[in-house]
């Protein structure tokens, strides 16, 4: 009876590597602390605005520049034409967090497909493609998101798109070095023997065994797509009046910071919150998955 | 070295040939023209403002004038700054972002170089977590959230600064936009010389240093030290980039007459070729600047001009 049981003991469950990573992820607190911020963040995002009396856009003319107060149920004040800061703070987290995640699946999509073929295919198609690589990423990307911005005037989903396809070069070359070292593999070769074509073997094959640095690096690119977009909109040249992403409430609240400092801090507050905890979050991720790290 | 600057330098020449090319062709080929947005002109003065700006042309024709105008620094006119060509507008502006950007790139290296090491050299338990925390939000929070903060602080509540503005250069007016700049390169630049040196502190050939005697400040500054900086040089490409967009932002926020504000003007008045001349102009710093880093780098570390000068 006890050396039954001690045989049962002794066999650890088997853990795959997500539940390992789950595991360390869980062992971080600055991980796991901006895992609740951005959870908290989503949910105020989502729900927070029909909590407010007002509209995003309707003029308050009795509390212009108001302080953030509760009697008036402008919680976080207003701005100079009367507008609830707290609904068009909360509308552009919601902005911000949907560019993030579209733009970052716009520069995933892009980023896998051409670092799987580039790696994949090798040779002289490799080496044209890699050097592409390199050739954009001497070039003052932003500028030209702004060309772009300004030749499409601005449109919401060209937008994601231009933003998105500026942040794919990282994710291209991990992709690649990581299909490099997978398509000497034995299961590669046992496809191709198979007779499997190129597109089967890219898309069933390498594809799902790079998602795991593919994750990581978008966890990261979320926030990097975040401030981009903030950027333009801080401009003026991104998300247009009366919708306001956090960068456009940023570029108002700097205007008034004298007469109203909460313009400022509320939106900016809000801004590196979310991009801290993003970043916070990604290293976190990148430590538990990196088994070099952690053999 | 010098064939491989040679060389490098060529390289150049074909990659801004086809940015130009394709900025060029992104501007033009889609609908809508510079004066689509004013007031419905009556067609005769309409095709006479077209004739006058050359855009009755054929687009390859129009693409040829351009080049050519390129060759000799005539960048075309402005389309909203009638009385200004685009070239005279980037003469104007240029100075003024060059400045800063190299101010703040000097500061940056000085002094993200600085803080790296103190962090690395750690005397006090307190001072590296401190460093490192100070470089993740420098690096973290946006220069246009940070920028507003710098004023509201140093500019309205303590009353040392100028807020904003530019007389022609004066001191004061710089420290504030060539700081906020500088900021978030310092940062990144602390963590690169924090990593790198910590891990050649670690080598063996330190180890010997240390043991054959020297002064443990002689170890740092001729031994560790150089191999320690080349991340920081390899950086400095992708950083003269940061400079420049950064500056877009921080002359805006201060009120500075340089070409980034101009570029933001012209992408709000949709002036295309203020908009194109100005990517072109900072296409070709950037090339350049990047460059420049790379030779730096070859100077630093021998193996990199050997194997890629070598033929073949």
């Amino acid at each position: 009876m006890m050396s039954e049981r001690r045989v049962a003991l002794a066999i650890p469950r088997a853990r795959g590597l997500w539940r390992d990573a789950w595991r360390r992820v869980r062992g971080r607190r600055a991980t796991m602390g901006s895992v609740w911020v951005l959870l908290l963040v989503t949910v105020l995002a989502l729900i927070g605005p029909f909590l407010s009396p007002y509209g995003f856009d309707a003029l308050d003319y009795g509390h212009l520049l108001q302080a953030p107060s509760f009697a008036s149920r402008h919680w976080f004040g207003s701005d100079d034409l009367g507008r609830d800061l707290y609904l068009r703070t909360l509308l552009g987290l919601r902005i911000s967090l949907a560019i993030g995640l579209l733009a970052t699946a716009v520069s995933v999509a892009i980023g896998v497909a051409y670092g799987a073929v580039a790696g994949y295919l090798g040779g002289r198609v490799d080496e044209a493609m890699m050097r592409t690589v390199d050739l954009l990423f001497a070039l003052p990307q932003f500028f030209f998101v702004l060309l772009l911005a300004v030749v499409f005037d601005q449109n919401l989903t060209v937008l994601f798109l231009t933003i998105g396809a500026f942040g794919w070069l990282v994710m291209a070359r991990i992709v690649r070095g990581q299909t490099l070292s997978l398509k000497r593999r034995e299961f590669i070769e046992a496809a191709v023997a198979g007779g499997a074509t190129t597109t089967r073997i890219l898309t069933r094959h390498i594809v799902p065994n790079v998602l795991g640095p593919v994750i990581v690096y978008a966890t990261l690119t979320i926030p990097q797509m975040i401030l981009l977009e903030s950027l333009l909109s801080f401009l003026g040249l991104g998300v247009r009046e009366p919708l306001a992403s956090l960068g456009g409430l940023v570029a108002d609240g700097a205007a008034h910071m004298e007469a109203a400092p909460w313009m400022l801090l509320v939106p900016g507050g809000f801004l590196s919150l979310l991009l801290l905890a993003f970043n916070f979050a990604g290293d976190g991720l990148r430590d538990a998955l990196d088994p070099r790290e952690h053999a | 070295m010098l064939r491989y600057a040679a060389t490098r330098l060529l390289g150049i020449v074909p990659t801004l040939f086809l940015v130009i090319t394709v900025a060029f062709f992104v501007v033009r080929l889609t609908p809508g023209g510079p004066f689509d947005q004013e007031q419905t002109l009556p067609p005769a003065i309409r095709a006479n403002l077209d004739a006058a700006y050359g855009l009755d042309q054929p687009m390859l024709v129009q693409y040829g004038r351009y080049m050519g105008g390129l060759l000799h620094g005539d960048f075309g006119p402005s389309f909203k700054y009638r009385d200004f060509t685009v070239t005279e507008l980037i003469r104007r502006g240029l100075p003024v972002s060059l400045t800063i950007g190299f101010l703040a790139l000097l500061l940056a290296i000085s002094g993200g170089i600085a803080a790296g090491c103190v962090a690395a050299l750690r005397r006090k338990p307190w001072v590296d977590p401190l460093v490192m925390g100070v470089a993740v939000i420098g690096m973290i929070v946006p220069v246009f959230v940070i920028a507003p903060a710098l004023q509201l602080l140093f500019g309205i509540e303590l009353g040392w600064l100028p807020v904003s503005g530019w007389r022609a250069g004066a001191a004061g007016d710089l420290v504030l936009p060539v700081l906020t700049l500088a900021l978030p390169l310092m940062a990144y630049i602390a963590r690169l010389t924090r990593g790198s040196l910590l891990e050649v502190l670690a080598s063996n050939f330190i180890r010997t240093a240390r043991a054959k005697g020297l002064p443990w400040r002689r170890v740092i500054l001729r031994h560790a030290l150089p191999p320690a900086l080349l991340p920081v040089v390899s950086y400095l490409g992708p950083a003269s980039a940061m400079v420049l967009t950064g500056s877009l932002v921080v002359e805006k926020i201060f009120g500075l007459p340089g070409s980034g504000r101009y570029l933001v003007e012209g992408a709000l008045n949709r002036d295309y070729t203020l908009v194109l001349g100005m990517t072109v102009v900072v296409a070709a710093l950037t090339l350049t600047l990047n460059l420049v880093a790379d030779l730096i780098y070859a100077w630093l570390d021998p193996r990199v001009r050997l194997t890629e000068s070598a033929p073949g």
